[in-house]
């Protein structure tokens, strides 16, 4: 028996000791870990396209636009509920409340990830380290500078926080995160390169005109006039910031074909096929987005574009017939938006006319899906985009016109607008979108305006040249207008003998003009309290 | 000499005691091995309770690989060497086994007593078989009966409502989709899929021909599933294949059924006219304008209605066939069993040829060789599933929710496009592509068990379970001329993955019992497993639309979920476990179980966990004091266990990692696609979640084992549970698991089992009865919310993913009641009809504050009953199933009347708040913004899910042994079945109450849209069947 023992205890240890263990130090084939990632020393650029790639969102680009008064936003859901944003029913649980604050955190951890890890980079040329860094810290800026903007004070985080600290971590003060972002902007303002400086590879990469213009256009948002003007005439007058000039065309400066134009400062770069945004289906004619229509113009915003002679419609000796109403308008209008009779050149190539009175097909005011308004966009229309409506159209967040439309502004406001500044501002914009009439283009026929007419006609230009470019929301909170534009009843097109009610809006200066910190951050985190006024 | 036998065995228990016998003993095997005398043994088994014969027992010589089986007559004849002490043993399927000492006679004749109700027969337990007198831990246990005639395309399916605490849900029903299996509840936020093992092998049960299936156990407490230590936590379901059997004859088995699936739609449409009236009425409600005219109502209800669309695309019945063909046999001394199985299940959808497909082959061979005893189980299922190219939710939300006043095709047969739809799922099934699966998947088994001692042998195993899984998915470019509609993209997407999951076993099992009373068993293991995961892609768009190939505008992707070359993903276990049983004279039982895991999905330092378990039985009635009561009431075992168990089932292999990933187009400069990293956090100190479970039970035999009584009850505390705890949002990232969390769990199960018999009826009862109940104890004190359609909350003192959300108190009826009540924050204003909240915290406004956790989502009170009869050659049974206590959310399109302004209204809205019917089910129609104060979040969305579902009923006639006998068919039954032929639910809303948004866990990153009515329906299905032995 002993010996059978033995045998069966050699045979065990036989059997355990052929048995190899699995190995357990297992990785992702595909994928780096923190401690292979950061020795590539492709790392840098690699998380700094990252940032770029989450430095705005296409969605909140163009749904901006039916948060203000220039759109509607026919579905609940779109666009994170703009439409109940718009309607004033919303609270720190509505999506894109919620989502915009998370978005730009995101954006900023992406930012200080690489700004904390770019030393492990081996052979990294510390020429290319700092301008990394500074289009880093530029995206940041711009991440604290949309969060400033809709939620005031927010938690300033320059380091990657751990998961405790983001319970623990408050808001710093709306006036420190300004400073912050100037004084970051000024950094790198100094660091990044001119665009003519970048090689063609590297076209749509943040400049020192970027950084600038943003600089400028933070300045605006906070009516220190005498600066913007500062900034705005180093850009007009010399080359500081690089060379950027109007492109002939108004409705060319949004097409494929002319992408990173003479007038790009800063946009967000897509590519065909590769990386692409499908927005468009969401605001043009419904038999091509063949989607719901999400978003669709105001009556409001086509009622804004002056007449062919620079007057209102409404105001006396404009000419304007309300029997046809987009007869000897700016032509930025039907550059803008399609309505009823437009022409439409479809994806296929053939020219068709939009009709949307009521019965008259797929795209009329009466289809459910189609637009509410009667009306649809025609700017950012990409005729290369793919079935699906995908397309590779970089969208423009900052443009030379912005620059002189900052500074007409900025000017008018310190009661400096002249003929001088008119002619670099307002009436080179409007000879570059095709107006020819010299009763537009003459400051003279303006300059009894006086102070607040002038006022109005640079808001008014800078709606119509801008509709649909994510600036008019903005624009109504900054210069208070909000609870004014955006409460009532918005229109779309004349049916019959009146004008469509597509929506009833509301807007309570005592609470709308922040938003709320999301609900679960403050079920979170206490130290966000007390939340922003009314809310 | 033969006559000399008993005397010997008697004296050979002495052995040890006595030199001289041992040497005699010693003289007597030498004597066997040269003696070459045969004889040959003849007997005739019968079912003890009827007297009627048994077909199909096997019989063989214990020790030997010598074996038969009984003919339709239940005789049998077996040649056997002539020797000492020998001993035949009997086994049947459904037959508690028996063993019984050769004497001289040649003549035997045995009873054999059923087995689905006695405590005798022989439960496969992890790494082994205990007889179920001595178990000590909560197994429950499925025979193949249970899973006979069921007109199901999986074992799953079958399952349902079989053993207690057996949980089955489905949130997709499409041919070919796998269902999720859960027992004992939910105890973590995580994975909670059992560990499924077939023949000791990782397998599955979606895959396994169900007719290959000898019996099903489900380890449910820790006693019984610690033995399998990390992966335990969630229960553990052992599959058993058959075996082979060493008949002379090669004996064959035919099973089939063919019958029709149909769809079982329980929402209603309106007719076109109510639509429109309805549509109307909200509109004017919503402070629009009407749609349609009156001229225009009236001429539609001269037209009448047009089809439903889910009419449409649905046809009204699809075939469902299935047909298995054994052999078992033996070839010299190799048993061996041969099986094969295919099925078919049409879609109901129209189109080309959409269904299911499988095919099953497999092979178990046998054999002892003298001491060595080796055994080899290869098995292959091929799934071919046909499908269309889209999504189910997509094509059926469009299809439930288009009006009767549009056609799916127009006059011309062109597809329409309704309004709020720029598709059509017609066009979409009929001209849309394919999406073809051709999955492979190969179950090997082999194992040799070599008898050191008598006492004491060795055993390897390994297996393997090896998945080829192949997709390949065209979309056509749909052209809608004359209408404008999406769908005009063709694009393919063809994937390849190839996984194999390994396992090696090295066991020694020790078994020996001293000085009559004292039985111990001893198992000492060591395995070995791992995972590894090949897998490519490839995507394009713009494909030719005919063929499907790339052409001069095709395009590939290359984000990272498009197209990639090869990728590996893997994950190992190494552990050593270990059993100790010992067993006091059939009265007392002690059991300890460990094992010791290390896993790579933590890191060193983290990765190993000791699992250990302890359980005792006592058979109560065998005490002598008990004597009397056993003589009248039956027998009673008393049961108790404790233990760890681990769960290491995360969505991560490399959570403690973090982990940057690169993809081709993450960014573009002038056109160009840049690459970029994307990094998740992770964590380094995560390990596994551990869950303590206590159990007690016992099981009762009454009144001569026809009534057997199971009862457990259950209590499990996990700690640790990974937690991908929220952050806020400025945290600014996914934040990583960690082991955070704590989950209690109890419940309890019941199962009652009655045989009786009626003059010539023979009838036999069967119901089960289980519970329970989770509650999160630790979450660090945070709270968990998931806001959207629905709100799911993680909160302690709740059940996992409780829903929440506000108090719906009726309607307010008129401007008054609004003046006195709460206000709403979130509307601008409400209206008389529209659904009024309590203001719980009583600050006068209702907001989010009044919000409250008010339903948990997974099912309690699940129970089965079964009924079944048998006169003479007849045969029927009914099975019951449902669930006692659920609620379900339910949300979207399905039940609310024109979701997200799209045009879907129902019979149940019929019934809405209107000045005149204040008393209404429905608040008032609305459309749009105006619907937002009545589509928050509340309890008037939530719905008791309670029901009881006839899932199946059968009647079968098996043709008298007298007749089939003369064409040598030892058996033949015909039957008629029915599954899921009748729902009682108080949820009338439209909705099947089976339907639930999770998965296999209560896991919030994978809700399916099942709650909005997107899902293909549950099918009813009718079938006759053939079983045919020969």
């Amino acid at each position: 028996m002993s010996k059978k023992r033995y045998c069966a205890m050699v045979l065990a240890a036989f059997l355990l000791g052929t048995t190899a263990c699995k190995k357990l130090d297992l990785g992702p084939s595909y994928q780096d870990t923190d401690l292979t990632f950061w020795n590539n020393p492709e790392a840098a650029a690699r998380a700094l396209n990252n940032c770029y790639a989450g430095m705005y969102s296409e969605e909140y680009y163009f749904f901006n636009e039916s948060l203000s008064d220039n759109a509607l936003c026919s579905s609940s859901v779109n666009g994170g509920e703009t439409r109940s944003i718009a309607e004033g029913a919303y609270d720190g649980r509505t999506n894109r409340v919620a989502g915009e604050w998370s978005y730009h955190f995101g954006g900023i951890r992406n930012c200080n990830n690489l700004l904390n890890n770019i030393d492990k980079v081996p052979g990294l040329d510390a020429g290319l380290k700092d301008r990394y860094m500074a289009e880093a810290r530029f995206i940041r800026a711009f991440h604290y500078f949309q969060l400033m903007t809709w939620y005031g004070d927010v938690p300033l985080i320059e380091n990657e926080i751990s998961y405790e600290e983001s319970f623990a971590i408050g808001r710093t003060p709306r006036a420190e995160i300004l400073n912050y972002i100037l004084q970051e902007l000024d950094a790198v303002t100094a660091v990044l390169p001119l665009k003519n400086e970048y090689s063609e590879a590297d076209k749509g990469r943040i400049t020192k005109g970027a950084a600038a213009a943003l600089k400028a256009k933070v300045l605006l948002y906070e009516s220190r006039w005498d600066e913007v003007v500062a900034i705005c005439e180093q850009f007009i007058n010399g080359g500081t910031y690089g060379a950027y000039s109007l492109f002939p065309d108004y409705a060319g400066i949004f097409k494929p074909e002319n992408e990173n134009n003479s007038e790009v400062i800063l946009d967000m770069q897509f590519v065909p096929v590769y990386r692409t945004h499908s927005m468009q289906r969401f605001f043009i004619p419904y038999t091509e987005g063949t989607l719901i229509t999400g978003m669709a113009p105001s009556q409001e915003l086509v009622d804004d574009y002056v007449m062919a002679n620079g007057k209102g419609i409404r105001e006396a000796g404009s000419g304007y017939n309300e029997s046809t109403p987009f007869q000897h308008r700016d032509p930025r209008l039907e550059a803008t938006i399609i309505h009823d009779g437009s022409s439409f050149v479809t994806k296929k190539g053939d020219t068709i006319t939009i009709r949307t009175a009521p019965g008259t097909g797929d795209n009329a005011v009466d289809k459910s899906d189609a637009s509410h308004t009667g009306y649809y966009f025609r700017k950012y229309y990409d005729r290369t985009a793919d079935g699906n409506n995908n397309s590779g159209l970089n969208l423009i967040l900052i443009r030379y016109t912005d620059i002189l439309m900052m500074y007409a502004e900025a000017k008018t406001m310190l009661g400096q607008m002249d003929a001088a500044v008119w002619d670099k501002t307002i009436r080179a914009i409007r000879q570059r979108a095709g107006f020819t009439d010299p009763a537009a283009l003459n400051f003279d026929n303006y300059a009894g305006l006086g102070n607040a007419g002038m006022m109005n006609l640079v808001r008014r230009e800078r709606r119509c040249e801008f509709a649909l470019e994510s600036q008019r929301i903005f624009d109504i909170r900054r210069w208070r207008i909000a609870e004014t534009v955006m409460n009532g009843i918005l229109h779309g097109m004349k049916v019959g003998n009146s004008y469509l009610e597509a929506d009833t809006r509301v807007f309570n200066p005592g609470r709308h003009y922040l938003w709320p910190v999301p609900q679960a951050d403050i079920d979170m985190n206490k130290n966000l309290l007390p939340n922003n006024p009314g809310w | 000499m033969q006559a000399n036998c008993p005397a010997i065995t008697k004296m050979l228990t002495y052995r040890n005691k006595c030199p001289l016998l041992l040497v005699l003993f010693l003289m007597m095997m030498a004597h066997n091995l040269f003696a070459q005398e045969q004889r040959t043994i003849t007997g005739r088994i019968t079912d003890a309770a009827t007297q009627q014969p048994i077909p199909g027992v096997s019989v063989s010589l214990k020790g030997s690989g010598i074996g038969t089986a009984s003919a339709g007559d239940g005789t049998f004849t077996l040649k056997i060497p002539a020797g000492k002490d020998q001993m035949l043993t009997f086994s049947s399927l459904g037959y508690a086994s028996r063993e019984l000492p050769l004497t001289a006679s040649n003549q035997v004749s045995i009873s054999l007593q059923a087995s689905s109700s006695t405590l005798a027969d022989v439960v496969v337990v992890g790494y082994g078989t205990q007889k179920r007198t001595s178990l000590t831990g909560a197994v429950s246990v499925v025979s193949a009966k249970e899973l006979d005639g069921k007109p199901v395309t999986s074992a799953v399916q079958a399952l349902q409502g079989a053993a207690p605490n057996l949980i089955i849900q489905q949130n997709v029903t499409e041919p070919g989709a796998a269902a999720s299996i859960n027992v004992r509840g939910v105890s973590t936020v995580n994975n909670t899929s059992p560990l499924i093992l077939v023949d000791g092998v990782p397998g599955s049960l979606d895959l396994i021909n169900p007719k290959d299936i000898e019996s099903i156990s489900v380890l449910k407490d820790a006693a019984s599933s610690a033995i399998y230590g990390s992966r335990a936590a969630n229960g553990v379901i052992l599959v058993t294949t058959r075996k082979g059997k060493l008949n002379k004859v090669p004996r064959v088995t035919y099973s089939g059924f063919a019958g029709w699936q149909q769809p079982t739609f329980l929402v209603s449409p309106l007719s076109g006219v109510d639509y429109m009236q309805l549509k109307n009425e909200a509109l004017v409600n919503s402070g629009q304008s009407a749609q349609f005219s009156p001229e225009q109502i009236r001429r539609q209800g001269e037209k009448g209605s047009e089809k439903w669309w889910m009419d449409e695309v649905m046809k009204p019945a699809a075939l469902q066939h299935n047909h298995n063909l054994g052999v078992t046999g033996g070839i010299g001394k190799l048993a061996y069993l041969v099986s094969g199985g295919y099925l078919d299940q049409n879609s109901l959808y129209r189109g080309p040829g959409y269904g299911y497909q499988r095919y099953n082959f497999r092979t178990n061979l046998s054999t002892q060789l003298g001491k060595l005893k080796l055994a080899g189980n290869f098995a292959y299922a091929r799934q071919d599933i046909r499908e269309h190219a889209y999504y189910s939710d997509w094509l059926v939300s469009t299809a439930i929710r288009i009006p009767r006043i549009y056609p799916i095709k127009d006059s011309a047969g062109n597809y329409f496009l309704a309004p709020t739809a720029s598709n059509n799922p017609l066009a979409q099934l009929e001209k849309g592509g394919l999406r073809k699966y051709s999955n492979g998947s190969y179950n090997y088994m082999a194992s040799a068990e070599y008898a050191l001692t008598s006492h004491l042998s060795a055993k390897l195993v390994y297996g393997a379970d090896i998945r080829d899984n192949n997709m390949d998915e065209f979309r056509k470019s749909i052209d809608y001329t004359p209408y404008s509609g999406s769908d005009n993209q063709s694009a393919r997407t063809v994937n390849h993955a190839r996984s194999v999951q390994d396992n090696f076993q090295a066991l020694l099992n020790y078994e020996q019992t001293f000085g009559k009373v004292h039985h111990v068993k001893a198992l000492l293991g060591y395995a070995t497993e791992g995972w590894k995961n090949e897998y490519r892609q490839k995507r394009q768009i713009n494909v030719d639309n005919e063929t499907g190939d790339s052409t001069a505008g095709t395009s590939t992707l290359t984000g990272f979920n498009d197209t990639y070359d090869t990728r590996v993903d893997r994950w190992a276990l190494n552990s050593v476990f270990g059993r100790l049983n010992y067993s006091y004279s059939d009265k007392y039982y002690f059991e300890f179980n460990f094992r010791y895991d290390e896993s790579s999905r933590f890191a060193k330092g983290n990765r190993g966990a000791f699992f250990p378990s302890f359980s005792a039985a006592w058979r109560i009635t065998d005490e002598p004091f008990m004597a009397g009561v056993k003589e009248r009431i039956g027998d009673l075992k008393l049961r108790g266990s404790w233990g760890q168990l681990g769960n290491q089932q995360i969505l991560s292999n490399y959570g403690y990692l973090n982990i940057y990933t690169t993809v081709n187009n993450m960014y573009g400069f002038n056109n160009l696609p840049q690459p970029g990293a994307s990094f998740a956090v992770g964590n380094p100190i995560i390990t596994w979640e551990s869950a303590s479970s206590s159990n007690i039970g016992f099981d009762l035999s009454l009144l001569d084992n026809r009534l057997t009584i199971s009862y457990d009850y259950f209590h499990k505390i996990t700690n640790d549970i990974l937690l991908q705890l929220t952050a806020p949002g400025l945290y600014g990232a996914t934040p990583a698991y960690q082991n955070a969390g704590r989950v209690k769990n109890q419940g309890f199960e019941v199962a009652v089992n009655y045989r009786m018999k009626t003059g010539e009826f023979h009838h036999t009862f069967g119901a089960n009865l289980a519970d329970n109940l989770n509650e999160i104890v630790d979450f660090r004190g945070r709270t968990y919310l998931q806001e959207g359609d629905v709100t799911y909350i993680n909160k302690e003192g709740f059940p996992i993913s409780s829903y929440y959300g506000l108090q719906a108190d009726g309607f307010y009826q008129n401007l008054d009641d609004i003046k006195n009540s709460p206000k709403p924050t979130f509307v601008n204003q409400v209206k008389p009809g529209d659904i009024k909240y309590v203001d719980r915290n009583q600050d006068g406004v209702i907001d989010n504050n009044d919000r409250f956790v008010m339903g948990n989502p997974f099912p309690r009170y699940t129970f089965g009953f079964n009924y079944a009869v048998n006169w003479k050659g007849f045969d029927a049974s009914i099975f019951i199933q449902g669930v006692g206590k659920r609620n379900v959310y339910l949300r979207g399109e399905g039940v609310e009347a024109f979701h997200d302004n799209w045009d879907n209204v129902y019979a149940q809205h019929i019934d809405r708040w209107t000045p005149n019917n204040p008393d209404a089910a429905y608040p008032r129609l609305t459309i749009g913004t105006e619907s937002v104060n009545n589509e928050a979040n509340s309890t008037f969305w939530l719905f008791n899910a309670a029901y009881a579902r006839l899932k199946n009923v059968q009647l079968g006639y098996t043709l008298p042994a007298s007749l089939t006998g003369k064409v040598n068919i030892e058996k033949c039954r015909i039957y008629l079945t029915g599954q899921n032929l009748l729902t009682v639910t108080g949820m009338n809303v439209g909705l099947d109450p089976e339907v639930t948004e999770f998965n296999n866990s209560l896991n919030l990153n994978q809700l399916s849209s099942a709650s909005s009515g997107r899902i293909y329906p549950v099918q009813k299905v009718w079938a006759v069947g053939l079983d045919i032995n020969f």
